[in-house]
């Protein structure tokens, strides 16, 4: 019999900040526990203690507060999915939500499981990147807020201090009038992860110049890729087919695109600059609110 | 029977000399407490300590839903989910969907009726998604049913007449 | 799409459901083998090599038997010790070892075995097994096995008993693990004649059958004899293998099989079995094993293959000749193929009336996971072959494919590629039939909407089924006048118990709850080859109507003393005998067999089919009959990322009698979802020996969303045919060449090699100067 592993379900997100602190890497927070009974049972994890945070109170909150959209920690995808005042203020991060997995791993994983996995094939970190998203954090030392851009370090490793849990995720909601998508293209089966996930946030000012230009590239590379320099570019400018074209060949060129069963280095250079382009037209095409 | 882990304060759930904790399921209407370590999913307790064999592993990554347990309410893969974490909530497995005397809900009977399996390891795990989808959206069209139940794999492929059996079962719901 | 809640056999009273036991299915309440519990069961998990060839220098156990709770754990080199266990198995060769005795040939190869008292410290067992490994250079594709700068195999192969109709060609110093020759005709005279000729090389991948339960069975010694429960296709394979193994009669060897969640080729021969059965003798007690996905994936797969095909047409459109050259790839360990070779070899002969055929056919061993029987059993390699040359043909010479294949296709009576006559040739009927529900226009290639384009694509295949082969069957007719079948048949999916009962229980014209049918008992239920190649519905429904049928004529002549009328004049009729036409003067089963005395009437039957190849040419009878089956695809490419949607897809299969339609519909459909995933994504990838998606999310199978939302199927019945065709997989090979076709239709791009993902369809549009050129295009 294996060593077993030691269960703590504090009820104050103190109390497991505490644990954390003091078990150091032994332990591991769950929340709905899918991605870490996963890597558990591949033996590619063995940690000594389950810290499960599911019976903090407090967590489970999805509200519209001073133009933020805020996402507790504990919030499921599929709750993410379905929540009306999701739907009425950022649609996309519901969509993006809705498109994770499968309806059981919608039900049983968090927002902030998602965040903290930092896995490179997951659909809603993309979309929290193009946002401008903030994630709140505490730890031993209080609490803290990381833009999501800055959040995801790479393959499985955040800006999470070990004695560290996400608390929530806020999100600006945009300005009325921005467009906003999430695409996440498969190549095999409808149940796969993404090859490419892109979201793209579009804002046009009366003209047809661009106000506002966002795109955050996902499952290409170790991270989402977001890059201001070249969405400053476009700003100002009509947003015509050269324009797309440029933003999603930049895109294309810069994204350091990683190569696995669901597409080459190649392919996915290529479908940056596919899927770049598409999240771009159908953002500015969404239905403006 | 072992001393209190105490970490920071926060003391851990107490293990036995064989490292396995109490918990206590509500499975099909019926409270049940049983010795788990606490690494065993729940697809493992429903199977070993209570018998219920309609649950089953085909992929143990949550992919192929052969192992969908309901919890209150809600399709989850029973082999992601810690089984000591299910505590708290309603867990529904194929074997609490018949009625009192062995009736069968008329998800199963639409089932039976157009044969919507082969080898029917997958049939519990799509008729608790479809019970899942008939309770969310009743009026279900057969491409929303595709969608929600994307999730479930039937490698004998019987897709066809699984939707054509959930189809019938959402006019039977309807009475 | 018609659902059948029931079906009424014509002339009987029967009510048939799709399957008998429905209610417990849909309960959750079928019992596979895994459901077994036996008191004091232990738990078995296997320590697998981590490399793909390596010579085991040493292993030491003791720690792992320190473990408390451990109750045993069997090395490779304990069982070389014992003289009481002939360690070898495979059905061909007995070229397996039941754990790696002297080098480990591929990852995943098992070395050592735990038994404990239950998986968590079986598992942690494994990590207490210090195995030491001197690392060879591993045979990891199909050149370096040709190459034979290592060989997989040093020794040459042990033969055992095995099948009637195996060719065994080995060579020895290589990694040819079998050769099979078919020489039809005379292949430089074929050559000769023809204007035109066309070589190419086609690849299809090695993918696994993703049975959703995998391999698992229990076992332990009951007075001496081997006992086990097992998720097999094949009980009286296993049975033989291990009576083999531990050098007893095969009486001492007793397997029941439950019903299977699932097949597909997977659990033809011993698996799990001899480990598991080892495990179970050094401890004295039951154990259990049961592997993960991870390791079902590295069990058993589809035979990957290479093969270069040489066809020679006219000029009016005439094939002439084909030489083919096939590689199959069977992995570590030949398990059968090298039979599937023939099978597949000359399958790459085709539907067609081809004069002068060749076909080298080999296995070949490397170190990558054995490949055996799989679902379309070489022929779907073949297929992807042949009928995608067949439109590469049509396009070069600017045929329609349709008209092409209509002008080659066999004809009642002309020789199939093994020389034998085609009889009940339906290939014409079933690819009209596919190209009116496709909608096939010889006109309109490809459709394109904006940066969507959409073609379709059409294929015909032959298949055999096992031949010769024996199935046989018991029947007692009790004296209730209730009827039961003793069969080997197993119960995996597609309705096999169903249907039996179906076919015995209507020659007595019984209802469906008069007749019962036993799972497989080696101890009770006769000999039966296996539950294999499309062969149960027509072999052992064979053997079982031939042994009701029997217990008819006794019925007959009891009731012609009863009834005192001539045997010819009576007649069955609801559960009785009558006399023909007069329901007054009758008397039923029940009554018969009281007045006889006989307990019960009793009667066994045998079917064995009769055929075999010559060794030399490949003629002879290579199938008791042919299957035959046809597809049709849409398919919708989008030519910005190469993603291929199959919008409608058709399957036309010919079943001669059809026993049981939702079974037949369902197995057809399912061969759709089989076919459709292997022609878009379904592969196993390496590297360097190490397989890289072995779990289910990380490869891919076939959801209800990938299912087109079209589907139409044409399961073909000759109603004056007794003759059953086996459809379980006939309509699997034509999906992969109807999806290539309908891809190249739509976009000129040709792939080659299976599967047909979007990054290759992408990479071909690339190559291609200006795709939108092709063919005829209408705007949207």
């Amino acid at each position: 019999m294996p060593e077993p592993l030691r269960l703590f379900q504090p009820t104050s997100i103190e109390e497991a900040v505490a644990v954390l602190a003091e078990l150091g890497d032994d332990a591991k927070v769950v929340a709905g526990a899918t991605a870490l009974t996963l890597l558990y049972r591949q033996r590619l994890i063995a940690p000594g203690a389950l810290v499960s945070i599911g019976r903090i109170p407090g967590l489970k909150t999805i509200e519209v507060v001073d133009g933020e959209l805020r996402l507790g920690a504990l919030v499921s995808h599929r709750e993410v999915e379905l929540s009306p005042v999701v739907r009425g203020s950022i649609p996309v991060v519901a969509d993006a939500f809705g498109k994770v997995a499968n309806v059981r791993v919608r039900n049983a994983a968090t927002v902030g499981g998602v965040m903290a996995e930092s896995d490179y094939a997951s659909d809603p970190p993309a979309v929290f990147v193009a946002l401008d998203a903030v994630v709140d954090v505490q730890g031993s030392n209080g609490k803290r807020s990381i833009p999501a851009s800055e959040f995801f370090v790479a393959f499985y490793e955040t800006a999470l201090e070990h004695d560290e849990i996400v608390i929530g995720v806020r999100v600006p909601v945009p300005p009325a009038g921005t467009g906003a998508v999430y695409h996440k293209f498969v190549t095999r089966s409808s149940e796969d992860r993404p090859c490419v996930g892109v979201a793209g946030v579009v804002r046009l000012h009366a003209d047809g110049t661009v106000a506002d230009l966002r795109v955050a590239v996902g499952a290409a590379a170790e991270t989402p890729q977001r890059f201001r320099d070249t969405e400053a570019l476009a700003i100002g400018k009509p947003l015509d087919a050269d324009l797309i074209a440029q933003v999603a060949d930049a895109y294309a060129d810069q994204v350091d695109t990683l190569d696995d069963m669901r597409g080459s280095a190649w392919y996915r250079t290529e479908m940056v600059r596919v899927w770049v382009r598409r999240a771009i037209e159908s953002a500015a095409a969404a239905p403006a609110r | 029977m072992t001393a209190e882990d105490t970490v920071a304060g926060v003391t851990a759930r107490a293990v036995d000399g064989d490292g396995r904790i109490s918990i206590t399921l509500q499975v099909n209407g019926r409270e049940q407490r049983i010795q788990v370590r606490p690494h065993h999913t729940l697809l493992e307790v429903l199977r070993n300590e209570l018998g219920l064999t309609g649950p089953r592993e085909g992929c143990g990554v949550g992919m192929c839903g052969a192992c969908t347990v309901l919890v209150d309410g809600r399709p989850v893969s029973g082999c992601l989910l810690p089984a000591a974490l299910a505590e708290g909530h309603e867990l529904t497995t194929i074997e609490g969907l018949e009625g009192p005397n062995g009736e069968l809900h008329p998800i199963q009977q639409a089932f039976v009726d157009h044969t919507g399996f082969q080898c029917s390891y997958c049939t519990p795990g799509f008729i608790l998604t479809s019970k899942a989808l008939l309770a969310e959206q009743p009026d279900a069209s057969r491409d929303e049913a595709r969608a929600y139940l994307a999730g479930n794999l039937c490698r004998c492929g019987s897709y066809v007449k699984i939707l054509d059996s959930v189809m019938d079962a959402k006019e039977r719901l309807k009475g | 799409m018609d659902s059948h809640p029931s079906f009424a056999p014509s002339g009987t009273q029967m009510q048939v459901p799709g399957m008998l036991d429905a209610n417990l299915r849909v309960r959750g309440r079928v019992q596979y083998a895994m459901d077994a519990k036996m008191p004091g069961m232990l738990h078995a998990k296997l320590l697998r090599s981590p490399h793909a060839h390596a010579r085991l220098v040493s292993i030491d156990a003791s720690r792992a038997r320190a473990l408390p709770g451990v109750i045993a754990v069997i090395t490779g080199p304990d069982l070389a010790d014992r003289d009481d266990i002939y360690p070898y198995y495979g059905p061909i060769f007995r070229d397996q070892s039941v754990l790696v005795m002297d080098k480990a040939r591929f990852v995943g190869d098992p070395v050592a075995a735990v038994a404990a008292i239950d998986l968590d410290t079986a598992q942690a067992a494994l990590d207490l097994i210090d195995v030491e490994w001197e690392e060879l250079e591993p045979v990891l594709s199909l050149d370096d096995a040709l190459a034979a700068s290592s060989i997989v195999h040093d020794e040459p192969p042990r033969l055992g008993q095995t099948f009637a109709d195996i060719i065994v060609r080995t060579e020895a110093n290589s990694n040819i693990c079998n050769h099979f020759k078919l020489r039809k005709g005379d292949i430089e005279d074929g050559f000769a004649k023809a204007d035109h000729i066309f070589e190419d090389v086609f690849t299809s991948p090695p993918v696994q059958h993703v049975p959703m339960e995998t391999h698992n069975c229990v076992a332990w010694w009951e007075n001496g004899v081997l006992r086990l429960i097992s998720a097999t296709q094949m009980p009286f394979s296993v049975r033989a293998q291990l009576a083999e193994i531990f050098k007893v009669p095969q009486t001492r060897v007793r397997i029941t099989v439950p019903t299977l969640g699932g097949g597909y080729g997977a659990k033809t021969y011993a698996k799990v079995e001899p480990v598991t059965a080892v495990l179970a003798q050094v401890t004295g007690r039951p154990v259990r094993l049961h592997l993960t996905r991870e390791e079902e994936f590295v069990t058993i797969t589809k035979h990957g293959m290479q093969i270069r095909m040489k066809t020679g047409v006219t000029r009016d459109g005439k094939i002439v000749a084909r030489h083919s050259t096939c590689y199959f790839n069977t992995g570590a360990y030949a398990d059968i193929g090298p039979r599937l070779i023939k099978n597949g070899g000359f399958g790459t002969g085709g539907p067609h009336k081809i004069d002068n055929v060749w076909v080298d056919s080999y296995a070949v061993y490397t170190n990558l996971a054995p490949a055996g029987a799989f679902r379309g059993y070489g022929v779907s390699q073949a297929a992807w072959a042949y009928e995608s040359q067949m439109d590469m043909i049509a396009d070069r010479l600017g045929w329609d494919p349709y008209e092409f294949r209509m002008k080659n296709l066999l004809n009642e009576g002309e020789p199939v590629m093994t020389g034998e006559p085609m009889y009940d040739a339906h290939f014409k009927d079933l690819l009209a039939t596919a190209a009116e529900r496709i909608g096939w226009d010889a006109n309109v290639k490809a459709v394109r909407h904006g940066n969507k384009v959409r073609g379709k694509g059409l294929s015909v295949i032959i298949k055999a089924s096992v031949t010769p082969s024996t199935s046989s069957a018991s029947v007692k007719l009790n004296e209730d006048g209730s009827l039961q079948i003793l069969s080997s048949a197993v119960e995996m999916g597609q309705g096999a118990e169903t249907t039996l009962s179906v076919l015995g229980g209507e020659v007595l014209d019984l209802r469906l709850d008069q007749v019962s049918i036993t799972h497989p008992d080696t101890d009770f239920t006769p000999y039966d080859q296996g539950t294999s190649s499309s062969r149960n519905t027509y072999s052992m429904g064979t053997a079982v109507k031939m042994a009701v049928e029997d217990i008819k004529q006794q019925l007959f002549k009891l009731a012609s003393d009863e009834l005192e009328v001539a045997i010819g004049d009576l007649e069955v009729f609801k559960g009785r005998v009558q006399v023909k036409g007069v329901p007054e003067r009758s008397v039923g089963y029940g009554d018969l067999v009281r007045k006889a005395r006989a307990g019960n009437l009793l009667a066994t039957a045998v079917y064995a089919s009769n055929g075999g190849l010559d060794p030399e040419t490949g003629q002879g009878i290579g199938s008791v009959h042919w299957h035959q089956a046809a597809g049709a695809a849409e398919v919708e490419v989008d030519l910005d990322t190469g993603r291929i949607e199959v919008l409608k897809y058709h399957a036309g299969v010919y079943a001669g009698r059809i026993a049981n339609p939702a079974q037949a519909e369902l197995q057809t459909e399912g061969n759709i979802a089989f076919g459709l995933g292997q022609a878009l994504y379904e592969e196993m990838i390496y590297d360097g020996g190490q397989l890289q998606n072995g779990n289910l999310g990380d490869y891919m199978i076939v959801s209800i969303e990938d299912m087109p939302k079209q589907i139409s199927l044409d399961v073909l019945e000759r109603h004056e045919s007794h003759d059953i065709h086996g459809i379980g997989e006939t309509s699997l090979p034509p999906c992969m060449p109807a999806v290539g076709n309908a891809v190249f239709r739509a976009t000129g791009v040709r792939i080659l090699d299976l599967p047909i993902t979007p990054e290759k369809v992408l990479r071909g549009l690339r190559a291609i100067a200006r795709p939108q050129a092709h063919g005829q295009e209408i705007d949207a």
